[in-house]
């Protein structure tokens, strides 16, 4: 299935717990994950994330110490689309790998299938090279 | 992989299909025999791209009267594209944050 999702791969040049741990303390998360985070990391913890101007509530589904953590989250006010958040760590010769999966949940889609992801990059390529340059 | 992925594919690959679909994102609505007044091909081959744009879920035809318009539905895409800029765009100042928390010391 392919499914509308964006994915980000990054090395960072610290090791596995000092990366877990900034995911998962709250004043460590709080620093990176939005301009407001209050969100109790432990599974079916809760809580709010503001980014980017928009106000979202959270929820923690999955924690997998030094290795994964795994939550969804929605539009405080529901306008907008609901989607889930993987954070996977391994460990690397020089420190840690951190890659993040953001997916749309299905429900979302307002399209009558799920294989938007594909649909769009080849459409993008094709009427708009400026937007997936950008 | 799937048929839809294929369908996609094949439907795209194509630079008169692709031509097709930016007309019909651009001018709305159009007769297959007016999408092929401006090429060098017959209404027959446009109808043809035109239900394999179809398949792929690009496009959609509907009668009116005597005609038949095709139009493009890209809204899905569109929104679809819209949700990964944006939520791409954060997870890099996102990310760039974390880099600065863990490596800066």
């Amino acid at each position: 299935m392919d499914e509308t999702r964006i994915t980000r791969t990054i090395d960072l040049d610290a090791d596995l717990a000092e990366v877990w741990r900034a995911l998962t303390d709250p004043a460590l998360l709080a620093s990176w994950l939005g301009d407001e985070v209050d969100l109790e990391v432990r599974p079916g913890g809760e809580g709010t994330v503001v980014d980017g101007g928009e106000r979202r509530r959270a929820r923690v589904d999955e924690v997998d110490p030094d290795r994964r953590l795994a939550l969804s989250w929605w539009p405080e006010d529901r306008s907008g689309p609901a989607s889930t958040v993987e954070l996977e760590l391994e460990p690397t010769a020089v420190g840690t790998r951190l890659v993040v999966t953001e997916t749309l949940a299905p429900h979302a889609a307002t399209a009558s299938t799920g294989r938007w992801g594909l649909r769009l990059l080849l459409l993008s390529c094709c009427l708009a090279p400026a937007l997936v340059r950008m | 992989m799937n048929d839809g992925l294929d369908a996609v594919f094949a439907a795209l690959a194509d630079p008169t299909r692709r031509g097709l679909v930016a007309r019909l994102v651009r001018e709305g609505p159009t007769t297959a025999t007016d999408l092929a007044r401006a090429l060098p091909i017959t209404r027959q081959a446009v109808v043809h791209h035109l239900q394999a744009l179809g398949e792929a879920g690009l496009v959609d035809a509907r009668r009116s009267g005597r005609e038949v318009r095709y139009r493009a539905t890209p809204e899905p895409l569109a929104e679809a594209v819209g949700w990964m800029l944006q939520a791409g765009a954060r997870w890099d100042r996102r990310l760039d944050r974390l880099r600065e928390r863990v490596e800066g010391g």
